[in-house]
């Protein structure tokens, strides 16, 4: 019985961790769209997003399987929940990913500005090791790791602000900039949003490890 | 994996505040021997009155030893030395009316064990041995401990019936129903659902709950389900030392006795 639960708990670990993978490889691809203004490589993440989609679909219904069928407990259910719960987050992960592709498309190529592009492709680098370090913590199930990773959203912050003031200079300085420039404020907001949901995982870990329920990052009012 | 790695001295018991929560009975330091094999370990749990509590592990742990010394059923079977404290008397001393005792702590075995006689019978011969003889009384008392313990509605035209024409379910719910008969404060039941099938099981399990309001209840059981679906306490007990008492959803969800972990997930011996 219990060997059973085991193996199906590990097979569920890897199929995460793979989906964190992929969710990772397209946030790195839309950052690529965003600088190259590749439309091809623009088609493949949002086709890609479909199959994230599939596994977090495929997740939930294997844990709810598990769970309806080993009826887990304590740490294990935990483990369950956690699975349950951050593939979530990483679906959506996804999805702010193909919002930065479908931006990055509609920017052109008229009106760019290499600052603000610099800035953002600086964040998204960012956001992108945010996601890789977290997918690590989890594979490790390392509470500390995943806590450190949740403190490092307040870059994301920094970064997301710093956009801000960009853009609106520059769009107050010349009307013709406001289309990008509004363009730019989405993406940002876009990869500020992928920080969040990696926090969210790195909540997630600590319920792993501890039972507890806490709010990480750095905005958080009630930090444990 | 040893079911011997575990440090006895990682415990995790629960003490209730006297002043939030009222105390049925409480166990002091017990301590039981049969013969030179000292089975239970310092058993000091307080039990919740109006509440379910479970106490699990697995066989051998001590949980039924525990349990039925609570009522004095080990008497002659074995030594129990410690305080077991009910109304702030101590029950395990030789001046307790121990019969009087099994009124106000009553319990319901494994399995069910009626007696030879009608489904009515079953009610009343311990009331009419006690001395109450009013018909009236007495057909008050069959039709409210039947109702009480869920199965009125299933036996009310053949009460005097014999009792072994029954359901091995319905049986122990009239084994119930026989020992609330007599008013108790506080019910033991010793795996009561382990011989059942799962319908009979549920009807037992939603008897007891129904049961709580009026009733303190204190269960041993196998089935870790049917403790964390009903019970408000658990407490887990490990080669006669009892590691963890808390509240079930804390058992169930955060234990924090590594044994407990273990035993609760099937990862264990």
């Amino acid at each position: 019985m219990r060997k059973i639960l085991e193996e199906q708990i590990e097979n569920l670990h890897k199929d995460f961790a793979q989906m964190g993978r992929e969710v990772a490889k397209a946030i790195e691809n839309a950052t690529e769209v965003f600088k190259n203004h590749d439309e091809e490589l623009a088609t493949k993440i949002v086709e890609n997003d479909d199959r994230i989609n599939e596994s977090e679909i495929y997740l939930e219904r294997k844990t709810a399987q598990v769970i309806a069928l080993q009826q887990p407990v304590a740490s294990d259910l935990r483990v369950l929940i956690t699975i349950l719960k951050a593939s979530s987050d990483l679906e959506r992960i996804g999805d702010h990913a193909v919002n930065v592709t479908h931006a990055a498309v509609r920017i052109g190529s008229q009106n760019r500005n290499e600052e603000i592009e610099n800035t953002l492709v600086a964040m998204s680098q960012h956001v992108h090791k945010m996601l890789e370090e977290i997918i690590k913590a989890y594979v490790d199930n390392d509470e500390t790791a995943a806590r450190k990773v949740a403190q490092t959203d307040s870059e994301s912050d920094r970064y997301l602000r710093k956009v801000r003031e960009q853009a609106i200079e520059e769009m107050q300085r010349n009307s013709s900039f406001v289309a990008v420039g509004s363009e730019y404020l989405i993406v940002g907001t876009h990869l500020e949003r992928i920080g969040d949901y990696v926090t969210n995982v790195a909540e997630w870990i600590v319920y792993t490890n501890t039972g507890r329920i806490v709010e990480l990052g750095p905005n958080s009012s009630y930090k444990k | 994996m040893s079911i011997n790695k575990y440090d006895f001295n990682e415990k995790s018991i629960l003490k209730f505040d006297p002043n939030e929560h009222e105390i049925a009975i409480e166990t002091k330091n017990l301590q039981v021997y049969y013969g030179n094999n000292h089975a239970l370990f310092d058993g000091n749990l307080q039990f919740e009155r109006y509440k379910i509590t479970s106490l699990i592990g697995a066989s051998g742990s001590g949980k039924s030893t525990y349990l039925r010394s609570l009522n004095r059923m080990n008497d002659n079977v074995a030594k129990v030395d410690g305080q077991i404290m009910y109304r702030g008397l101590d029950v395990n001393t030789s001046k307790i009316n121990v019969y009087e005792m099994r009124k106000h702590i009553g319990m319901v075995f494994q399995r069910p064990n009626p007696f030879s006689k009608s489904i009515r019978e079953n009610i009343t011969f311990a009331l009419k041995e006690q001395g109450l003889k009013n018909k009236q009384k007495l057909n008050e008392i069959v039709e409210q401990s039947l109702r009480d313990a869920a199965i009125w509605d299933e036996v009310k035209d053949d009460l005097d019936k014999s009792a072994w024409s029954l359901s091995g379910g319905q049986q122990q719910r009239l084994c119930i129903a026989r020992t609330i008969a007599m008013k108790p404060d506080i019910l033991l039941l010793d795996e009561p659902a382990s011989a059942l099938d799962p319908i009979s099981t549920s009807k037992i399990e939603e008897t007891l709950v129904e049961l709580k309001k009026r009733y303190t209840i204190i269960i041993v059981t196998h089935n870790m389900q049917q403790a964390s679906r009903i019970s408000d306490y658990t407490a887990f007990f490990h080669l006669g030392h009892i590691l963890e008492y808390d509240k079930t959803k804390h058992i169930f969800t955060v234990p924090k006795v590594t044994a407990t972990n273990d035993y609760i997930s099937g990862n264990f011996g």
